[in-house]
């Protein structure tokens, strides 16, 4: 197993009242699958994506990843498990929009022990000829596609998209849902992805489905079909 | 790491920003580097000068001539005797003095020595009269020649008359020749001119024995010495506002720093998160974001630092042509290099350091998504609000929402206010009160000083004429004199009026100038105890009124009574006031001056302070040009996604700016309206603690007209200001921001 959640649970107060967004949620991802994680808003998404991140902390449980319990660790080696093991794919891009698209992909290499080639990764994105501009001179899709060269070219065992496609227009969804795939198959790198949009499930090896914290189904989806014909 | 060239870029995108930042700090540094080194140079030339030179400790006249020996064995000190008398021609007086060997030795900037036949001038008249060397000047009717320039470590500051406020070298200069050449043109002098050079334990004793062994006629010492002391009070003056002045626009700047630092890192909060999410720890933000303060303090510092350097040795040479002083070494002051480098640097670091500590407390989280709702939540609820129309509420709700931006807006504005007003206010009461007082209050147009004391049968006084008497004391328990002049009832020369207008009679008892009331702190009814400067008796003696006089260290009485309690016999006098030039012999005249020559002063020196008073203007317009222009931005720029929902509401441009913005008038009137008293009270502790331990006063009233002038300059400035930034609100699109909220 590479990602194993036992019992997480993550509760936020405000003032008096308690929202449980994960209650005793216990799961397992294989290394080098897609996942989807779907649910409504509320449902507890986000929350477990920003505890698989090393962002956030759980109240209670544990996480495994690549047999390390982040859980347990304090602020200075979460840092150390992001920089080594995770990439990030926010919906918004969250790009530095004071370095070009080149230096944005660079400030990830360069804080990896073993980065993946900066122009290989942006020619593979299809970006190589936007990368001295900055971000804001780039399409929305382009955007993204530089984002997922940001988290790739660490060469991580994980990546964890949110919304990925939530800002895009439909050809560049695809576009994004076509290079995670390839990055999958690729590199073996394990990528989950959280969104709205049922019809990416369909390429995913398997879709968990939260609501109210809990996860409700599990399914494996042994009808994978490939990202290019993903449609909605 | 690629990721510290973030700040670079972010500056060079909010470029004018930064800008004006790096300017108020430039402004600071420059500030502190023009003032301190300028005067640090011209302090370090007048000690060498003064060291060098052997500046007298004191001088004194005689009517007889003294027996140095007895003096220098009984007091411990060494005297010099020195040739000296006026030469006056086509409106210009030359005071001459014969060169003299141990005390006030001359120095030569420019040409030579004089020989026979040969005199020195000093640099002011020299310059003003467009001499050259070698140059033919009349000196009593007889021609000498020019062979340099020449200063006087007793006459730095070159004015004519001890009560005179400026140098007037168009109609008055010093004159340095041989003694043989002053003997030859002179050969019987009225009086008798010494300097010493020594500490005298008993200085009252030493008059004492002077005046009764050889009739003392003046007595000067060096700390009551305008000639020397103004230079001192004007360069300490300097030094101490330089420190103040810089530190205060550095302070502000800082200030404006932090607050743009928090709007540049709230703005880019999904980015130090998304710094985070890849890895980056918390010392590595850290390090990139200090760069901000970094790139700030060295633009704003090394500019200014420059600038101030380069601009100090001109500056020195402006500020020395006040004076007459020579320029005899060339200074490096590192320390003062360093302050400049370094005082900016604490606290830009320092509000650079807490601008990212706040946010460095967000957790990951918050910062990906925003602080904005948890800003929102402090929104203050002041219920008083609610009773305004909705446009005035809003703006009211801005205004309470920045209310430290706000704060920083007024005391910019106070401290321009002081800066502006302070400028127009010493140029109202040096020219127009000054000329006012002679024009109100001294209604002679000659004053003649005799060399005794007597009833002077031998000149006959027409009703154009008044004799006065004067003695001057010391102010027991106050490092100060005062000069009290014995006057006639009902004098038509010297008129006296109250605060209210309300003409003062002089009596018995003395009346004294407003500004050395203030100094001493009494009021109507206080006793004042004086001792005779030459006698060392001591008196008691009761303030009758407080008289409306801008300047002096003057106390007047009755003629007749004061010789009553001086112990003079009646009818005696020292001096004539004239509105008709009178002639009186050479022998029994000590001094006499016009009043035209001090107006002819004040106005000629009217020229060169309107040149400070410009630059401490520009310098005052400036500062509130950018500190509006900066603060405005920010509000502008934190308020675009507002801004553009209320023009999808359909509110017009103008509306939108008074409800963001709006606020800002009140704080420049606060700022303005808190700046008038605190302008008067700056005035008067810059003034008390210049004069305080010389024998001048001077008040600086605030006048309508400084009040105005400053009030329009800054409003000026103000709506220029806004109008600039204006032009923001017309740039935000409502569909960006439908967009950005969709985002």
């Amino acid at each position: 197993m590479f990602v194993r959640a036992e019992n997480i649970s993550r509760i936020y107060r405000l003032g008096k009242n308690e929202t449980k967004a994960l209650n005793n949620v216990s799961f397992e991802f294989d290394k080098g699958k897609i996942y989807t994680l779907i649910g409504p808003s509320g449902s507890g998404k986000t929350t477990l994506f920003n505890i698989l991140g090393g962002l956030d902390r759980a109240d209670g449980g544990k996480i495994f990843v690549d047999g390390k319990e982040i859980t347990s660790m304090d602020q200075k080696r979460l840092a150390e498990y992001r920089r080594d093991y995770v990439g990030f794919v926010f919906q918004f891009y969250n790009l530095i929009n004071g370095l070009t698209v080149y230096e944005n992909v660079m400030s990830s290499a360069s804080l990896s022990k073993n980065p993946l080639n900066v122009d290989m990764v942006l020619n593979m994105m299809d970006v190589y000829s936007e990368k001295d501009k900055f971000p804001f001179g780039l399409s929305g899709g382009q955007q993204q596609r530089v984002a997922i060269a940001r988290a790739v070219v660490k060469n991580p065992s994980l990546i964890l998209c949110d919304e990925p496609t939530g800002a895009l227009d439909y050809e560049s969804s695809k576009l994004v849902l076509q290079l995670l795939e390839d990055i999958n198959r690729q590199f073996g790198t394990t990528i989950i992805v959280i969104t709205h949009n049922l019809a990416i499930s369909k390429m995913a090896d398997a879709t968990m489905r939260l609501r109210s914290g809990k996860i409700v189904e599990f399914s494996d989806n042994p009808q994978k079909i490939p990202a290019r014909e993903v449609t909605w | 790491m690629v990721i510290k060239r973030i700040p670079l870029r972010t500056m060079k995108r909010n470029f004018f920003q930064f800008l004006s930042i790096i300017m108020l700090v430039a402004i600071a540094s420059m500030t502190y580097t023009l003032f301190a080194i300028s005067m640090e140079d011209i302090d370090h030339n007048y000690k060498m000068f003064k060291d060098d030179y052997i500046q007298e400790d004191g001088y004194f006249i005689t009517s007889g001539n003294i027996d140095e020996t007895i003096l220098k064995n009984k007091f411990g000190i060494d005297l010099e005797q020195r040739l000296y008398f006026e030469s006056q021609q086509d409106g210009i007086i030359l005071r001459v003095f014969s060169i003299s060997e141990r005390i006030n030795k001359v120095y030569v900037s420019e040409g030579k020595m004089p020989g026979a036949g040969e005199v020195l001038v000093d640099r002011g008249f020299f310059q003003a009269q467009k001499f050259s060397i070698n140059d033919e000047i009349s000196v009593y009717g007889k021609k000498f020649k020019i062979s340099g320039i020449g200063y006087l470590p007793d006459y730095i500051y070159a004015i004519k008359n001890d009560q005179d406020l400026l140098p007037n070298p168009e109609h008055f200069g010093v004159v340095m020749m041989l003694n043989s050449d002053a003997q030859k043109l002179f050969p019987a002098f009225p009086v008798n001119y010494y300097s010493y050079k020594g500490k005298v334990d008993n200085i009252d004793e030493f008059k004492s024995f002077i005046n009764s062994n050889w009739g003392l006629l003046k007595f000067v010492e060096k700390a009551q010495n305008p000639r020397i002391i103004y230079t001192e009070m004007k360069v300490e003056n300097a030094k101490d506002l330089t420190l103040p002045l810089s530190l205060f626009i550095i302070i502000v700047s800082s200030f404006i720093l932090f607050i743009v630092m928090r709007r540049i890192i709230n703005a880019m909060h999904a980015e130090i998160g998304t710094l985070y999410s890849m890895g980056y720890k918390q010392r590595d933000v850290f390090k990139v974001f200090m760069r901000f303060p970094l790139y700030i303090w060295l633009f704003g510092s090394f500019t200014g630092i420059l600038l101030g350097y380069f601009a100090a040795q001109p500056f020195a040479e402006y500020y020395r042509s006040f004076f007459s002083l020579p320029k005899l070494a060339n200074i490096f002051p590192w320390e003062h290099i360093l302050i400049a480098l370094f005082m900016p640097a604490i606290f830009i670091f320092l509000s650079g350091y807490l601008a990212l500590k706040n946010f460095f407390k967000l957790t990951i989280i918050q910062m990906l998504h925003g602080v904005d709702e948890i800003k929102f939540g402090k929104l203050p609820a002041i219920k008083l609000f609610d009773k305004f129309q909705f446009k005035t509420r809003i703006m009211l709700k801005y205004g309470s929402r920045h209310i430290a931006r706000e704060l920083i807006l007024i005391i910019g504005i106070i401290f321009s206010t002081i800066l502006m007003m302070y400028g127009m206010t010493a140029k109202d009461s040096v020219i127009s009160g000054i000329e006012r007082a002679y024009n109100e209050n001294f209604r002679y147009n000659y004053i003649y000083i005799l060399n005794s004391i007597s009833s002077h049968p031998e000149i006959k006084l027409g009703n154009y004429a008044e004799p006065y008497n004067l003695l001057t004391f010391d102010i027991q328990d106050a490092k100060t004199s005062i000069m009290i002049y014995g006057i006639k009832d009902n004098s038509d020369m010297i008129k006296l009026y109250d605060e209210k207008g309300k003409e003062i009679s002089v009596s018995d008892k003395i009346v004294i100038s407003k500004p050395f009331a203030n100094k001493l702190g009494v009021k109507d009814g206080d006793d004042i105890k004086i001792k005779n400067k030459f006698t060392g008796e001591e008196y008691i003696i009761k303030v009758h009124k407080v008289a409306n006089l801008p300047v002096g260290n003057n106390g007047y009485m009755e003629l007749q009574s004061f010789n009553k309690i001086f112990g003079y016999k009646q009818n005696e006098y020292v001096g004539i006031f004239s509105q008709q030039k009178i002639d009186i012999s050479m022998d029994l005249l000590f001094e006499s001056y016009t009043k035209s020559e001090l107006l002819t002063t004040i106005k000629s020196s009217a020229q060169d302070i309107s040149k400070t008073i410009g630059v401490m203007a520009f310098i005052a317009a400036l500062l509130a040009l950018l500190i509006v222009n900066v603060l405005s931005s920010l509000t502008l720029n934190e308020n675009k996604k507002n801004i553009g929902i209320l023009k999808m509401l359909g509110y017009k441009e103008n509306d939108i700016f008074k409800m963001v913005l709006g606020f800002n008038y009140i704080s420049f009137l606060t700022g303005f309206v808190a700046g008038i008293p605190l302008s008067k009270f700056a005035m008067d502790s810059l003034m008390s603690s210049a004069t305080k331990d010389i024998d001048f006063s001077m008040s600086l009233d605030l006048t309508l007209n400084s009040v105005l002038s400053t009030f329009i300059i800054l409003i000026a400035v103000f709506l220029i200001s806004r109008f600039s930034v204006r032009s923001k609100i017309a740039k935000v699109m409502p569909v960006e921001i439908l967009r950005e909220q969709m985002d």
